[in-house]
Parts: C-alpha cells; structure tokens; sequence
C-alpha cells in the first residue's frame, strides 16, 4: 500500500516536472542544433585532414602508449620470469632448448621411464646379491661331505638349463 | 432568496454528471500518460549519464587528466561527438521531410501547406475533435462547456499523399532528435559532477594542531631536500 501512494506521488511529481523538463530540453534543442551545425563542419574539415570527428584524441593516443608501455614491460617480466623458472625444473637441459620452456620431449618421459625401470630393478638385485651372500655363508657352514652333494646338485642343475 | 444564489444550489443535470465523469477520466488518462513519459525520460537520461562515465573512465583512472578544465574540455568533446553520432540519423530524417515538403510545395505553386493538416494533410488518418462549438447550458449553470464536435474519421485522400511521408518524417525524426538532445544534457550534467566529484578536495574533520605526524613529515622532507647528503 505504501508503495502505491509512492508510485501515485512519482506520478504527481512526474506530472509537474514534465512540462519544466520539456522546456528545458526544447531550449537545450536549439543549442543542440547548433553544437550539430559545428560538429558538421568540424567533420568535413578533419575528413580533408585525413582524420574522422571519432578518431583519438591526444589524450587518448597518449593512454594507448601508456598501456602499451605496461604491456610490453609486464611481458618481458613474464619471459624472465619463465627463463628462471625454466632451469630448476628441467633435468635435461637440451630438452627446453629444442622445445621451448616448459614443453618436455618425448625422449624426455621415456628417459624417465628408464630411470623408473631402472629403480624398480635396483631392489631385484640388491636381492640376488643377498641370496648369493647367503648361499656362500651357507657353503662354509657346511661339513666337507654337505659341501660335495650341494656343489653336485648346483652343477645338475646348470646342465639342465 | 434560493433564487439569488444560483452557484451555491445549482443542482446537476444527468448530463453534467456525465461530463464531469467523463472529464475526471481524462485528467486521470493525462496524468497517467505524462507522468509515464516523465519516468522514461528520466529512465532513459539515467541510462545515457553512465556512458559519459565510460568515455572519461580510463583516461582518469590513469591519471591522464589531473585538472577539472582539461576534463570538461575532454568530456565536451567526446560527449559532442557521440552526440552527433546518436543525431545524425534523425536530422536526415528531418531534412528528407523539409525537402520533400520543398518539391510538394514548389509543385503546387502553394507555399502555406500545412503537412498535418486534417484537410489535406497526415492529420487526415486521425480521429479530431473540434473544441469551439456551441456552449451549453443557460446563464445560471455553474459549469459551462463548450461542445465539442467530432471533425474528422480516418480516411486516404490523393491531395495529402506529401503530409503522409512528411508527417511521419517530422514525428519520428523530432521524437529521435528530442531523445538525443535529452541524452546530451544527461551526460554533460554528469560531466560537471564529476568534474567537480573527482578532483575535489576536502578538509573535513581536518585539524592542522591534530595533524602531527603529517607536520613531521613535512619538516622530515623539507630537511632531507636541505641536506641531501644527511642520508646518503
């Protein structure tokens, strides 16, 4: 309800300022043609200067240069910024110099993925050095004749393989 | 006695209570109407202030222009400048109407046409109302009313073939021409706010005995600017 009476209120208000604003408008009309008349000749004039009533103004060329000037300053910033970050990172050098910082080579990833072959065989070994040391610890806790049927039985087996 | 204070006693006829009804109906119309047109204008002038904040944003907000005069004279020339853009269209409207009214009226060797005339002109397709007719009612009515007669129906007629191109032409270019003109005046009167709004300086709740370690500042620099050598 109170925003009825408001809207009723804007309305009466709107009903009075009207005509003011009208009158103003119709006065600012006159000026407004002139200012057009003005903007007409100024147009044909810049047209023969080689520019349009729209192009920058001296401000604005001003402000492109400015921001331009950051642009530029922001992306060297950035390429510096990469170079530092590049090095840490690749463990082959020769990589970053072929495909650029930050894209690593395919050779890269196998290279990689030797090295992870090669750590998961590490432990396989470590394991047949300890059998070997085992089966030698073994061989001298052996009495003589223990030692003649365990060398027989190693020496049966390799002919068979 | 009754009969000497006509205007205080007069009772009203059906046919007042008609009118009156009916004239209560049109104030109401009217004001519904105009009050309607006041908030559109009002919405549209809002709506074209915020772009005079795009035009001048940047060049401000960089620091560009750092004094109101160069601002107004910025603001000024971008704001003329889109408003002859957001005109043009409407002033050929305009112009196409006086030139065809020009030919219409140099071929008919008659120099007084009048384009919306109900006549021979637009105002051919309209419903009009002849407000100076008979007056009503006898000398004792409190309320007299002229009558008002129906002039025209709407109809086509050969003779006014000028007033239905022209006609249209002056009303949507004037209606086009008249917003513009109401966007100009909004965003050259958010250009002075702003003008003054951006560059404004204010000692609000400033207190220059209050104020110490601004005076400290301003004796640490004028002695560093003395004695340079102090802080090398």
């Amino acid at each position: 309800m109170a925003n009825f009476f408001k809207n009723i209120g804007k309305g009466i208000g709107y009903f009075f300022a009207f005509p003011g604003l009208i009158i103003g408008i119709a006065i600012y009309a006159v000026f407004g043609l002139l200012v057009f008349i003005f903007q007409f000749f100024k147009l044909v004039y810049l047209f023969f200067t080689g520019r349009t009533l729209f192009s920058d103004l001296k401000e604005d060329i001003e402000l492109k240069a400015l921001l331009d000037k950051n642009n530029t300053s922001e992306e060297v910033e950035n390429v510096e910024d990469n170079k530092k970050e590049e090095n840490p990172l690749s463990l082959y050098p020769s990589d970053s110099i072929v495909y650029g910082a930050g894209y690593s080579s395919p050779i890269f990833s196998d290279k990689k993925e030797e090295s992870s072959n090669e750590q998961n065989n590490k432990p396989e070994t470590l394991e047949n050095d300890v059998q070997e040391e085992n089966s030698q610890n073994i061989e001298e806790d052996m009495t003589p004749i223990e030692r003649e049927v365990f060398l027989d039985e190693e020496d049966k087996e390799g002919g068979e393989m | 006695m009754i009969n000497y204070l006509p205007p205080l006693l007069i009772s009203l006829s059906d046919n007042d209570k008609r009118l009156i009804f009916t004239l209560l109906i049109v104030i109401i119309v009217l004001l519904v109407l105009i009050a309607f047109l006041g908030y559109l204008l009002v919405r549209i002038m809002k709506w074209q202030s915020k772009k005079m904040d795009t035009l001048i944003h940047d060049v401000v907000y960089y620091r560009i222009i750092t004094d109101r005069k160069h601002l107004m004279k910025y603001g000024r020339a971008k704001n003329w400048a889109l408003f002859f853009k957001q005109s043009y269209i409407p002033i050929l409207i305009i112009i196409v109407g006086v030139i065809i009214l020009i030919i219409h009226d140099s071929i008919n060797d008659y120099w007084n046409y009048n384009p919306f005339s109900t006549y021979d002109g637009f105002g051919t397709i309209f419903w009009t109302w002849k407000f100076s007719g008979e007056f009503t009612g006898d000398q004792y009515d409190l309320i007299r009313f002229q009558k008002i007669v129906l002039d025209n129906t709407p109809h086509l007629i050969d003779i006014a073939w000028a007033g239905y191109i022209i006609g249209p032409c002056f009303l949507v270019g004037g209606v086009w021409y008249l917003i513009s003109i109401s966007c100009l005046l909004a965003r050259t009167v958010l250009l002075i706010k702003r003008s003054r709004e951006i560059f404004e300086k204010s000692l609000d709740g400033f207190r220059q005995n209050e104020t110490n370690q601004v005076q400290q500042n301003v004796n640490e620099n004028s002695n560093s600017t003395e004695n340079p050598t102090e802080l090398e």
